[in-house]
């Protein structure tokens, strides 16, 4: 046996001191590099378009090729024909994704509030666990609230301007190694988010930013190149083609890791300001035909004419057929290098988008299918043939149904169900619920928003404690009127009135479990 | 070269103006983060995060004194160097100030399109340059100038104490 001399004893107390001081201070580090799991669980990819409403996709029927390169992976993935958000905005749409909750259980309701304290560990990465090495990225800074909410649970954040370009003033680089570094300069002292503060917490850095992004966002070039090749997300500009290529060195790097990895990424597009590449600023030249729909009563003014809704609907259709284009591109990429094989790649989105009624966006009170009706595409390892499921299911089956991949037994609370074709039952008849309530205090009654059920071929969308609105309901037949042009609420009195008790029953359940589990 | 700049006691009044107006912006803000940080963060990771304002504020605050010892170094010495807790401390008042309301009024959107910028850094230097010679004909505000400098000197002895431990403790972040 070899003897230590006491300078060989020093040496190896300093490399361990060392060792330990390195994990302590780079806890990302330390994360990632854990013990090997049991080899047989697949990577989890999940990627949600800001957005993206499935009745603007040609995988879905529309009547614009916008997504030729979704419509090929289709053809090896489970495609979901009536699938629905539980939101019409991000904030509640990602909560109900990350938690497997209804919007009204899990109460992120206001842009910018995270979701009930005690659901903070029933969420997907805590689901995923640590066999699996989490990283998460979103480019929307209402989603990156729930990504630090579930800060424990993730493995590599990456900060929401990775990938975009550098505003030199966001030196959260400086330290790379550090993911504080970058919520200390680029959220707080530089305070280029925003998201629960208005104010820059450097008044000097603060006050540079303002200079170097509006100085950038006004020069010349740079506004030509908005219109055609730059995207902004209201907080910094981004290329679509380097966020995708930075995503696939990224799973690379993750896939070369002892354990799978569980990616959730969140990207802006195809959110407004609508930014198509020249390649595509040229498409949809057509007599797209829209039926006329008139300004909605219950909206908000001031109304868009029905020529400008248009032309937001075709820059928008372009930039769906850009971000189709790229994310066929990652697909091709991940292919090529294998990381497809073993993965189970999730497609969807938060939220889709209204071009009708006089309302153009998706943060309205109307909750129209454009709106509600999203894609989900799931790919399983090795699987080469198309499998169309046609039965309702939402965003909230997301979680049970991660689980059941994962092989994972779960306690977690969800209000989602498995998802069909992948074991779950196709259930015609089930209810499936969204709302809007972001005027309502979190911890309060729900009295203000609209409420949905829609059941079977039935949809019923209720408008309450608007000023000057109260119980107003609208009841629509999707099968025989998919537009939602008729409202049968009179006509049908009695589908109405059953529909509003369940929706009334399960909203005032839902507000009972609230306030009880506050009051505890 | 050494009497082209004023003396160390005419420069800590001015220095501490600073620093009171940017730690203490950085304070409020902090305070104002708080409460979403401590959704997600440990006491330990807010505290890295104080260290980082604490150095950034340290570096803002001695990059404007840098500028104003500059001009007081390249100025007529009576313009600036002569009365530097003075009118160095009116200067620092007006433009650690103006950042502060250039933030406030872009927040409340009503800061204006680009263009006008440069005549707001302009409107602000003239500003301070009248504030500094105001204090120096007018007794009581120079009075009161110098009477907050010395004042806010004391905060000095907390400020730059923590500053210094925040470096150390972001060094040992960014090198281990």
């Amino acid at each position: 046996m070899t003897k230590l001399s006491r300078r060989d004893m020093l040496k190896v107390s300093a490399a361990a001191l060392g060792g330990a001081a390195v994990a302590a201070l780079n806890p990302s580090m330390a994360r990632m590099a854990r013990a090997p799991s049991a080899p047989a669980r697949p990577n989890i990819l999940i990627i949600v378009f800001d957005t993206m409403s499935a009745l603007h996709l040609s995988l879905y029927g529309y009547g614009r090729n916008t997504s030729p390169n979704l419509d090929r992976f289709a053809g090896q993935s489970i495609v979901y024909h009536s699938h629905y958000s539980a939101a019409n905005y991000t904030t509640p749409g990602t909560a109900s994704i990350l938690t497997g909750l209804h919007v009204w259980s899990h109460r992120a309701l206001s842009p910018s509030a995270p979701v009930l304290r005690h659901f903070t560990g029933n969420n997907i990465f805590r689901l995923a666990g640590r066999e699996y090495a989490r990283v998460a990225f979103t480019q929307n800074l209402m989603a990156e609230m729930f990504l630090r909410q579930f800060h424990a649970d993730i493995d590599l954040h990456l900060p929401p301007q990775s990938f975009a370009y550098k505003n030199p003033l966001l030196l959260g680089e400086l330290n790379p190694d550090d993911p504080l570094a970058s919520l200390a300069f680029d959220d707080f002292l530089v305070g280029g988010y925003k998201l629960d503060a208005p104010y820059a917490g450097s008044a000097a850095l603060g006050t540079l930013d303002l200079i170097v992004r509006r100085g950038y966002a006004t020069h010349p070039e740079v506004e030509r190149a908005l219109q055609t090749e730059i995207c902004f997300n209201g907080y910094f500009y981004y290329k679509n083609r380097l966020v995708f290529e930075g995503l696939h060195q990224t799973l690379q790097r993750v896939a070369g890791q002892p354990n799978p990895f569980f990616g959730y990424f969140h990207l802006w597009s195809p959110h407004e300001p609508y930014s198509p590449t020249q390649t595509f600023d040229e498409l949809f030249e057509d007599k797209l035909r829209i039926p006329a729909k008139p300004d909605h009563p219950f909206a908000d003014p001031p109304f868009h004419q029905p020529a400008e809704l248009y032309r937001f609907r075709r820059v928008y259709d372009r930039y769906i057929a850009n971000v189709d284009a790229e994310f066929g591109r990652l697909m091709d990429s991940m292919a090529a290098s294998g990381i497809l094989d073993n993965t189970c790649v999730i497609f969807l989105s938060d939220h889709g988008q209204l071009f009708e009624r006089g309302v153009h966006g998706h943060a309205s009170r109307l909750l129209h299918q454009p709106v509600l009706r999203v894609p989900l595409l799931i790919h399983m390892p090795g699987q080469t043939k198309r499998l169309d499921v046609h039965a309702p299911t939402s965003n909230v089956d997301l979680l049970p149904t991660l689980a059941s991949i994962m092989d994972i037994e779960s306690e977690m609370e969800t209000d989602g169900r498995l998802l069909p074709g992948l074991g779950g039952a196709a259930d015609e008849t089930r209810p499936l619920f969204a709302m809007r309530g972001m005027e309502n205090p979190a911890l309060g009654p729900l009295k203000t928003g609209t409420f949905v059920l829609v059941k079977e071929r039935h949809k019923l969308q209720l408008f309450t404690g608007y000023r000057g609105l109260n119980q107003q309901f609208e009841l629509y037949d999707l099968e025989s009127d998919p537009e939602e042009l008729h409202d049968l609420s009179a006509s049908d009195a009695p589908t109405a009135r059953r529909m509003q008790d369940e929706l009334l029953t399960a909203r005032d359940a839902a507000d009972r479990a609230v306030l009880s589990a506050d009051r505890k | 070269m050494k009497n082209r700049f004023p003396t160390l006691t005419q420069i800590i009044p001015v220095l501490s103006i600073l620093c009171v107006l940017f730690y203490g912006w950085t304070a409020v803000m902090f305070l104002w983060k708080l409460s979403s940080w401590l959704f997600f963060l440990t006491f330990g990771e807010i505290a890295v995060l104080a260290a980082y304002a604490s150095v950034t504020n340290l570096v803002e605050s001695l990059v404007l004194l840098g500028i104003l010892l500059l001009a007081a170094a390249l100025l007529p010495a009576r313009w600036l160097k002569d009365d530097f807790s003075l009118r160095g401390g009116a200067l620092a008042i007006t433009l650690a100030g103006s950042m502060l309301l250039i933030n406030h009024l872009s927040v409340i959107d009503r800061l204006g399109p680009v263009a006008y910028w440069p005549l707001w850094i302009l409107g602000a230097l003239l500003f301070g340059m009248a504030l500094s010679s105001i204090a120096s004909r007018v007794t009581i505000v120079g009075r009161a100038i110098v009477w907050l400098g010395d004042q806010f000197s004391v905060f000095l002895f907390i400020l730059l104490p923590m500053s210094v431990v925040s470096i150390v403790v972001l060094l040992a972040r960014m090198l281990f």
